[in-house]
């Protein structure tokens, strides 16, 4: 994977939507990850998980683009949460204090019951 | 030429074959004489009229398929260079009839002279005869030069109509006279006879008026419309000698042509009359308010084309649609159209963009024409088509009238094309395309322009503003630190590209507390350097009103977290330095931890913290946690930014914090801004040639007192 790329692929389970996060996200990257989540958004997915398995880099305009989102997605009762980070990412993750803002969970299945727990 | 030109493609020979083929005729024919002459003594000239009348038809054919050929070749040159070559020709035809005026002279007394020569030497005056047939070829090929370069609605007619004249006459000289001579036949030599002449001055008659109609001289300049005056001047006085001279029974040329065939000084005469008459009606001209009408015409071409390239210049040419319409003032105003258009390409679809007097619709239309298309694609600078039904081949009668196209390029990509259209056909004269594409041409250049000079103006911009953000930046970091009794301090910051988002500061918090800041804005570019301002500006202005350093970042955090936009968030550590002992303490929200070499080790401290503006103040200030700890003698303390710890080499290994432990463990340093020195050494030779991928900050704190002195 070379620098400055970045592929999003977004799956569905139920209304818990999968955002794959593969590459760099950087501020050259960002628009595409922007993209991504306002389309989610514009169809009424609230309710989102970043799959960050094969998110090699995240810089702060990276992180700025999950701050975007995330008052909107839970005034709607979504949220954003995240799946997959290595050691060194989640390391950044609380360093920044995101492990405060953002749940973040090693095993998915955890945090789309935390969804459908969170719904009831 | 009608007649003539079938020949010429029958022969299909090339000018030089027919020029040839010309004087073989005419040598056979004067030997011909020579020898008849010789055998049977003077001959009357009408006489022998089966000879002369098949060498004569021989050599004139020949002869006319020459002109023909002459013609065809000589028109494309003419008509791109109208006014340098009308000159010319008047030159050569100046000389042709100076000639001629000058052989003439001599017998001008005819009888004497034939009388005197000897046979069988007479014969060869019909040369002189036969110098006054290439004079009056050349005119007629002049004549029809002229007429066919100034392409308008009435020239086709025109040249009809001069070409059944010219049949009409050597008709009634060959087959009327010939007959007469032969069979005695009066009546229709008579009535041919006055049917020419009549025929002849209705030419003279719309030769006369031609000149008139049209401002076909005004792109000559003054030098050439001297020499033009002047010529014409001589040309009306030779040829009208030679007319008159051809035209009298009494003189020596009349004889000379009718000597080739009877009534033959006819088609002298008729011609040189004709160019008598066009000679004066140019001298006239060159010297009539009609020129400086033309004068007018083209100066305000001048003023249009130089008021189009100052609109250009002081234009937003991003705006295209303004482009276009400076682009029509400038042309309508010397070209006006009935209807008239602009299209532009994108990805092979038209669009039209500006229209006047014309709609959608008729536009499609036209695009629905195979041939329309066509022309419009292949040109590459403004064309005319002046008669859309011939030449776009239609049946189609709504269509009619004519039209000049003007390609619009950008750089080099064909982007549009400009139409105006006349309802009447071959309205548009060459003067009008010469100006069209003189206009085209400025366009071209002034696209191009406009473009250099777009880019330059905002490149300049750019630059100007980039260095007034830079100098208000160099303010932002201070230059030095102040000095700290038993504290050395140094800080660096190197920003990836022309604007930084990393900060650092030495503040005094209330009760005179030295806090050491690094600060970090998210995102890139303009709009982190912005933040970076702003959040200097409120540390300045509450800095003076906390008493620690969580205090100060609690403020913050309230200040910025409803006021920054929602993906912008800022990391920020501080150091106070409680006292001169080594007392410090050390807060952090969300920036990279705090590098501490104590006893000569090395270990990160990263306190809980949020970043600001990230969270509410209850969230944050509940996960805000402050760090105390002693320094002792050359303990460090480096604060960071993550572009070095997210520093690359070439092989994409990052600097880490294992690099940073290894700066500070393996150096004995005991200035802080030696330390700096070093670890910007270590830094450029790990990143080698990469580019930096982030603003780089090092704030190095060495504590140099003896905190147990003080105990």
């Amino acid at each position: 994977m070379k620098e400055n790329e970045i592929t999003i692929i977004t799956s569905k389970d139920d209304d818990i939507s999968i955002l794959q996060i593969i590459g760099f996200l950087d501020a050259h990257t960002a628009s595409s990850l922007e993209n991504a989540i306002e389309k989610l958004i514009n169809e009424d997915n609230f309710k989102i998980i970043c799959d960050c398995t094969e998110l090699e880099y995240i810089s702060s305009a990276g992180f700025g683009v999950f701050m975007e989102f995330i008052e909107e997605l839970r005034a709607n009762g979504g949220d954003l949460k995240f799946t997959g980070l290595n050691p060194k990412l989640k390391n950044l993750f609380e360093l920044l204090g995101f492990n405060v803002l953002f749940e973040i969970e090693d095993d998915i299945k955890k945090l789309k019951s935390d969804f459908t727990k969170k719904a009831k | 030429m009608k007649n003539f030109d079938g020949i010429s493609n029958i022969l299909k020979w090339s000018k030089k074959q027919l020029l040839i083929l010309a004087i073989v005729f005419l040598s056979l024919r004067i030997i011909g004489d020579f020898i008849l002459s010789a055998f049977f003594g003077y001959a009357e000239y009408e006489e022998n009229l089966i000879w002369k009348f098949t060498t004569t038809f021989l050599i004139i054919t020949a002869s006319a398929a020459y002109f023909s050929n002459l013609l065809t070749h000589d028109l494309k040159e003419y008509k791109e260079n109208f006014a340098k070559k009308f000159s010319e020709d008047l030159y050569s035809l100046l000389l042709l009839y100076i000639i001629g005026f000058a052989i003439s002279l001599p017998n001008f007394n005819y009888p004497e002279i034939f009388k005197n020569a000897s046979l069988p030497y007479y014969v060869f005056f019909q040369i002189i005869g036969w110098y006054l047939l290439v004079i009056s070829f050349f005119t007629i090929n002049f004549l029809f030069k002229w007429l066919l370069a100034r392409k308008t609605k009435n020239t086709s007619t025109t040249v009809k109509f001069f070409k059944i004249v010219l049949a009409f006459i050597l008709f009634h000289i060959f087959i009327s006279n010939g007959t007469e001579y032969i069979f005695g036949w009066k009546v229709l030599s008579d009535t041919t006879n006055i049917i020419s002449q009549v025929l002849f001055w209705a030419s003279g008659i719309v030769l006369f008026f031609m000149p008139l109609n049209t401002n076909w001289l005004k792109f000559v300049n003054s030098k050439e419309k001297k020499k033009i005056f002047w010529y014409a001047l001589v040309l009306v006085v030779f040829s009208y000698f030679i007319t008159s001279q051809v035209g009298s029974s009494k003189s020596g040329i009349y004889f000379a042509t009718n000597q080739i065939f009877p009534k033959m000084n006819l088609l002298v005469f008729y011609p040189t009359l004709l160019f008598t008459i066009y000679s004066f009606r140019i001298f006239i001209i060159s010297r009539s308010k009609r020129w400086n009408l033309a004068n007018e015409r083209r100066d305000l071409e001048i003023l249009t084309l130089s008021n189009f390239n100052r609109y250009i210049l002081e234009a937003n040419t991003t705006n295209r649609q303004q482009l276009h319409k400076i682009f029509m003032d400038g042309i309508l105003s010397i070209v006006p159209a009935d209807f008239d258009w602009i299209e532009e390409y994108t990805n092979g679809k038209f669009e039209i963009s500006y229209f006047h007097n014309t709609n959608n619709k008729a536009i499609e239309n036209f695009h629905s024409i195979p041939q329309f298309e066509n022309f419009i694609k292949d040109i590459n600078s403004p064309e005319l088509i002046n008669n859309i039904q011939e030449e776009m081949h239609l049946d189609d009668r709504v269509l009619h009238g004519s039209l000049a196209i003007i390609p619009l390029y950008e750089q080099r990509n064909r982007i549009g094309s400009i139409i105006l259209c006349r309802y009447e056909n071959y309205a548009f004269d060459f003067e009008e395309l010469q100006f069209l594409r003189t206009f085209a041409d400025n366009m071209a250049v002034a696209i191009a322009n406009s473009l250099l000079l777009e880019e330059a103006i905002e490149k300049r911009r750019y630059q100007m503003e980039l260095m007034y953000a830079q100098n208000i930046q160099k303010k932002i970091i201070p230059a030095k630190f102040p000095e700290i009794e038993n504290y050395s301090i140094a800080g660096i910051s190197i920003p990836a590209n022309e604007l930084g988002g990393d900060y650092f500061d030495l503040v005094y918090l209330k009760g005179g507390v030295p806090t050491i800041l690094i600060g970090d804005v998210s995102g890139k570019g303009v709009s982190s350097a912005l933040y970076l301002a702003e959040l200097k500006g409120i540390v300045l202005s509450i800095a003076p009103s906390v008493a620690t350093a969580k205090e100060l970042l609690i403020k913050l955090n309230e200040i910025l977290y409803p006021n920054i936009e929602k993906q912008i968030f800022i990391t920020l550590s501080a150091i106070s330095l409680n006292d001169n002992a080594g007392n410090i303490e050390y807060i952090r929200a969300g920036h990279t931890p705090l590098a501490i070499k104590q006893n000569g080790t090395t270990q990160y401290i990263a306190p809980k913290g949020l970043a600001l503006g990230l969270a509410s103040p209850i969230i944050f200030n509940n996960n805000l946690a402050s760090y105390r700890t002693e320094l002792h003698l050359n303990d460090i303390c480096l604060l960071y930014s993550d572009g070095l710890s997210e520093l690359w080499n070439p092989e994409n290994i990052e600097f880490g914090e294992e690099r940073i432990s290894d700066l500070l463990n393996n150096n004995h340093i005991a200035k802080a801004q030696d330390l700096i020195a070093v670890a910007i050494n270590e830094i450029d030779n790990f990143k080698s040639n990469n580019k930096l991928r982030d603003d780089l900050t090092i704030v190095s704190i060495i504590f140099l007192g003896k905190n147990n002195e003080r105990k």
